[in-house]
């Protein structure tokens, strides 16, 4: 009755208003109505953020309510305002739990409550004709709105300030030709970071009270979030949270509306000060891992505990919210640190670990980094594991994205441990780069090393440099022609697109051009993106090759962050044909990132991997949760064998969203089957998820295994290389850990192979004709297990994916009790193919083109990890008997210390 | 044109009816609206009131204040909130507070912190180069999303509104909701749009946002052909350049941007009359801000 009250006084406030003074009320039927198009439906939404408000709306519209009036007072959506109406829409872009209510639905009926990511959704269906579609939003294909297919997306709290020091390093004065010196931006940014960090402490010296108190309380809260994000992104928890919690307690005074924004992310920066103070990104151990395999305390607690006090003050004041599951997750982690996880967390806030389990188990990988000397604290790396001493040892290159860090050049000591000897390599005034990629681009014999520089920042130069096959590199960069001009980029790929013997190189820029280096052969290269019609401008995070066609010419797929993403198919003339949509390999629409091909079902054509990097733990929580999401996952394309793709995402098990960066591909359990491990993560401190190692089964499916195996390393993934570094016959997984910022350095990972009992081969080629690395030669095995009939396992020979590279030598797992019937090359440059029957597994062959027979391979091996005399020193899998190491494995107990 | 004098006259069965005091006493409301006109000689002020729930729809009111100094510093375009006082039956205006935006979220807060770090460490060029009401706007030319120049001279003698956006935005509730005002505002003057009102979207992603993207993204509101609506790109500098004139700041966070916001209104002399920061004002309230400036004398 009140409520009738109120709206008959608004109704005659208006109209008396309009009779005094000719003033128009709210129109409602002077816009035109929309053309309307047939299967279009006209929508009303009302959306609310708890269960129980939706079901009292409910009531309210039962008994009679004006939805629209219901809409503007009650509903979170945009369209609120205008009371609900949303206009004419396509029913395709709604999500599908919104279609499915809809179902059945006649004009002027409304649907039950519906649950979706942001919230609880009632919609009414209106007449398509009726007048008040004319106020809706209108049909828009890209809305951002719950109800869209495509919804708004949960980001973590923004704590690692690392927009606030690319700000800073943009605005600093520069000298000309700034791009091209590598330990000149260095200083810029070290002076950039110390000159905005000492203008934000004047402002809070004593001196400057009186301008302080000037400024508006909203403006002083910023200003100390401001120096709290520097100090975080410097590592100096202890300043920002003294800063945070000054912003805190003005929020608390002033302005409550800033109130849950600085409980997340005060929550946050204890968490992270928290594993600083533990030391937990220097010695990892299992410590990082979850789920976690004890429950075990930090040595101190006291941050942890105040974590877990603003987590919980964020959850009281959204206690139903549609934002919380990233705080509830947050929390969960945060009782994991002292050692109460789960028993101790709140019983509304608990997750599960059961979401996580696997249903598999290969055995248990082991970190043995600290063991080997490669326990190096970097922020965010590029990764090369390779032969680049030409010695029959897998060597280590590492870049860094802190742009004073210089490459790591790890030399393999034959006994386990790495040595750094980039100064005697003359590396180490390489500074900087995401990621790198290895080949032999002229041809001497000897594996090169290409740096990739200015991704997500500004545009930097790369770095060419030249093998010179005595353990030493020079800088080729410019007389290459490749150091102008300076470009964003962290992903190429070398590929010999004319079959010329040399290897080309095509380099995914971010919001320019693509580069298409042509190798002339003299150890110059000549851009043709523009000829070769491969220049579109996009904001590219992988470029990778394969003759997915079988037609003998090398093609480029280019994933991008936004728009789409371009397959380009090779016209045999140095041109590409840019065929995305007819092969239907153009989606993620949006945050494409890594991508691959591989032959995931071994039939023998190239079939195409590409993720989406939706950097929101809150998403990829939801998928580890079955709640419905609101973005795009990453895809599996199979190929069908006629120059189009067909999209097995969801067929295999792969339609879920882990915001991984570095991914990369190879045999972990040497079944024949090539699996998955993505390196998950974003650069906030709260962006916290498990890696994830994804076990393909039979190429029928990929299963979660990262729990069993022990890879769940929660902190900020980069590249990944599968790469076996004791000769052994398994492949380890080195993994870069590490974020954006130098507050968020980590150790570096080598997750150990825990073994198996299958047999495996490695196969080195050298081109003859073909480039002399071999890439795009192809191996096709014939294999009987056991009396099994035969089957076949392909590969190409390329460094993997396109964030972190694998070694050019093939690891090919056969599986149990294996025979090679046939091993079969085919050489792209001289279109020949070499064929060898009965070759002997277990063992490292060298295959040249053209050579009526191969080299077997003297190759030493040795165990990973002497440094320190711990458990985590695996046997030689050749030497042992199948099944030992795992045993071994299992038994070990790895106490964190 | 001053304005209309007021005198507001509520009925009083209204009151009986909603269960007030039977008295005179004054009843007071929080309010939040738009200024769309001043009225120094008359102490008056036309306000596009955002709605009380309970207690008024959204409307255009004009108010009495009782001190000049409650005018000060206001302009059209202002956001206020203020009380809405009523007594003895009438209305007027006080304690109004120009409305600053300051959102709580967080891309709204780091554009804050950035623009607050900018200034304190380098020169406020930025600043500087912002246009102040009443300031002439200089002319610019850019490319729309068909590819073709459009110079802002070419609309001397219309209404000109300008908002900024860069297409793949992923927040509903910044770029789109500001380039989604303009779809109501054409809604709403489908008759003026093209003959006497231009709309503008400046994108300040010009590398990203070619004329073949920003067609993609004019078809959200079927604006794609639209005489009168434009989707702005142009050279990085001249983007730039046109943002930082109208303190539109806009700094890159990796793939993403964290930018200013602001919608701005140019008479049709081509002055700047009213500039919205923020993403507070209705559809509705920026669509009578427009239906004044188009309404007012030449």
């Amino acid at each position: 009755m009140i409520l009738e009250g109120s709206n008959l006084k608004s109704t005659l406030l208006c109209f008396s208003v309009s009779l005094v003074l000719g003033f128009v009320c709210p129109a409602s039927s002077a816009f035109p109505s929309q053309d309307s198009s047939p299967g279009t439906l006209n929508l009303q939404v009302i959306v609310v953020d708890s269960p129980g408000k939706a079901q009292q709306i409910l009531d309210r519209l039962k008994k009679g309510e004006d939805f629209a009036g219901i809409a503007k007072s009650d509903s979170i959506d945009p369209s609120g305002s205008q009371g609900g109406y949303i206009g004419l829409v396509e029913p395709s872009t709604l999500r599908p739990e919104l279609r499915e209510a809809l179902k059945g639905i006649r004009p002027g009926e409304i649907t039950s409550a519906i649950a979706v990511p942001s919230g609880y959704v009632i919609l009414k269906l209106l007449p398509e004709n009726q007048p008040e579609v004319a106020q809706g939003m209108g049909p828009g294909q890209a809305r951002d709105l719950p109800l869209a297919r495509q919804g708004a997306v949960r980001y973590p709290a923004d704590v690692a300030g690392q927009v606030l020091a690319d700000m800073l390093f943009q605005r600093f004065p520069k000298p000309p030709n700034w791009q091209q010196d590598l330990q000149g931006i260095c200083d810029i940014r070290k002076r950039s970071l110390a000159a905005g960090v000492s203008r934000l402490q004047e402002l809070f010296e004593p001196a400057n009270k009186p301008r302080l108190e000037a400024m508006k309380p909203f403006d002083v809260i910023q200003s100390h979030y401001a120096l709290a994000q520097l100090r975080a992104y410097q590592g100096n928890m202890d300043q920002a949270v003294e800063h945070w919690e000054a912003a805190y307690k003005i929020a608390a005074d002033e302005i409550p509306a800033g109130i849950p924004q600085l409980a997340e992310v005060l929550g946050v920066a204890y968490f992270h000060k928290s594993e600083m103070k533990n030391n937990v990104y220097r010695n990892p151990g299992d410590w990082c891992l979850f789920p976690p395999r004890l429950a075990k305390p930090y040595r101190v607690t006291d941050d942890s505990e105040k974590a877990i006090k603003y987590f919980i003050k964020y959850l009281a004041i959204k206690p139903e919210g549609p934002d919380q599951l990233q705080v509830k997750w947050l929390l969960n982690l945060a009782y994991m640190t002292i050692g109460k996880y789960p028993s101790g967390v709140p019983e509304p806030y608990l997750i599960s670990q059961s979401a996580f389990e696997s249903k598999q188990d290969i055995g248990r990988f082991v970190d043995v980094a600290p063991a080997m000397g490669l326990n190096f604290v970097t922020m965010a790396n590029g990764v090369i594991a390779d032969d680049l001493e030409n010695n029959g040892l897998l060597d280590l290159a590492v870049s860094g994205y802190d742009v004073c860090a210089p490459l790591h050049f790890l030399h393999n000591n034959a006994d386990g441990t790495f040595t750094d000897r980039a100064a005697q390599a003359g590396l180490s005034d390489q500074l900087g780069g995401l990621n790198m990629i290895q080949a032999d681009y002229n041809n001497d014999g000897c594996t090169d090393i290409l740096v990739l520089r200015g991704a997500w920042e500004f545009p930097m130069r790369k770095s060419l440099l030249r093998n010179n096959c005595d353990g030493t590199f020079t800088d080729v960069t410019r007389e290459a022609g490749l150091a102008e001009p300076a470009t964003r980029t962290q992903t190429a790929v070398w590929a010999d697109i004319d079959n010329d013997g040399f290897l080309d190189l095509f380099v995914g820029n971010e919001n320019g051009p693509s580069q298409l280096f042509h190798n002339k052969g003299d150890g110059t290269f000549e851009d043709i993106a523009h000829s070769a019609g491969v220049d579109k401008i996009a904001f590219t995070k992988g470029v990778v090759a394969a003759d997915y066609d079988l037609d003998g010419f090398v093609d480029f797929y280019v994933s991008n962050l936004y728009g789409g993403n371009f397959l380009y198919h090779n016209n045999h003339d140095r041109t590409f044909t840019e065929v995305s949509e007819k092969a239907g390999v153009h989606q993620p629409q949006s945050q494409s990132f890594a991508t691959w091909f591989f032959d995931y079902d071994n039939d023998g054509w190239p079939d195409l991997f590409v993720t989406s990097y939706f950097f929101s733990a809150d998403e990829t929580l939801r998928s580890y949760l079955g709640l419905p999401r609101n973005v795009e996952t990453l895809k599996l394309y199979r190929n069908m064998k006629n120059g189009t793709f067909k999209d097995v995402t969801a067929e295999v098990g792969l339609d879920k969203i882990n915001m991984p960066m570095g991914a990369n591909f190879g045999d972990v359990d040497d079944d024949g089957f090539l699996d998955v491990f993505l390196a998950t993560g974003g650069p906030e401190y709260g962006a916290l998820v498990p890696k994830m190692l994804l076990r393909n089964d039979a190429g029928k499916s990929f299963v979660d295994i990262t729990a069993s195996s022990g890879t769940g390393e929660l902190h900020k993934g980069h590249a990944v290389a599968f790469a076996d570094l004791g000769n052994n016959g398994r492949e380890d997984l080195l993994v870069s850990i590490g974020g954006a910022t130098p507050g968020d350095a980590h150790a570096f990972r080598v997750f150990q192979n825990p073994g198996n009992d299958n047999d495996c081969i490695t196969v080195k080629l050298v081109g003859v004709r073909t480039n002399r690395s071999a890439i795009g030669a192809r191996i096709h095995l014939t294999v009987e297990n056991e009396g099994k009939p035969p089957r076949s396992i392909y590969r190409t020979v390329g460094s993997g994916g396109s964030f972190g590279a694998s070694p050019l030598q093939q690891h090919i797992g056969l599986g149990k009790s294996a025979k090679i019937a046939e091993l079969e090359i085919w050489w792209p440059s001289s279109n020949t193919k070499q064929s060898f029957v009965n070759v002997g597994t277990n063992q490292f062959i060298e295959i040249k083109e053209f050579a009526k027979d191969y080299t077997k391979l003297e190759r030493r091996s040795f165990r990973l990890g002497s440094m320190k005399s711990d458990a985590t020193n695996l046997p030689n899998l050749y030497a042992q008997k199948p099944g030992a190491n795992r045993q071994q494995a299992r038994k070990r107990i790895y106490e964190p210390d | 044109m001053s304005l209309t004098k007021v005198k507001m006259r509520i009925l009083p069965t209204l009151f009986l009816c909603c269960c007030m005091p039977l008295s005179w006493a004054a009843e007071r409301h929080t309010a939040f609206g738009v200024v769309l006109e001043i009225d120094r000689a008359h102490l008056t002020l036309r306000v596009s009131c955002h709605e009380i729930p309970g207690y008024m729809d959204a409307m255009v009111m004009d108010f009495p204040v009782r001190n000049a100094k409650e005018l000060d510093g206001l302009q059209p375009g202002t956001l206020i909130d203020f009380t809405l006082v009523v007594e003895k039956g009438s209305p007027y205006a006080a304690a109004i507070r120009v409305h600053q935006f300051q959102s709580a979220d967080p891309e709204p807060m780091a554009a804050r912190q950035l623009n607050l770090l900018e200034g304190l460490v380098g020169p406020a060029t930025v600043a500087a180069k912002k246009l102040e009401i009443g300031q002439r706007v200089p002319d610019f030319s850019l490319i729309d999303q068909r590819g073709q120049a459009v110079s802002l001279s070419l609309f001397t003698g219309e209404v000109v509104g300008i908002t900024f956006m860069y297409t793949h935005c992923p927040f509903p509730n910044y770029c789109f909701r500001l380039s989604n005002n303009f779809g109501m505002v054409r809604k709403r003057f489908p008759d003026r749009l093209g003959r006497d009102l231009v709309l503008l979207n400046i994108t300040f992603d010009p590398i990203h946002d070619q004329p073949e993207v920003l067609a993609e993204y004019a078809r959200n509101w079927n604006a794609a052909g639209v005489p009168g609506w434009y989707f702005l790109t142009g050279p990085v500098l001249e983007v730039e350049k046109v943002c930082h004139e109208f303190g539109m700041n806009f700094w890159q966070d990796e793939s993403l941007i964290t930018h200013a916001l602001h919608t701005v209104i140019l008479d049709r002399q081509g002055k700047l009359v009213a500039d919205l920061e923020g993403n507070d004002f209705t559809a509705k309230q920026l669509g009578d801000l427009f239906d004044s400036v188009l309404g007012a004398p030449q």
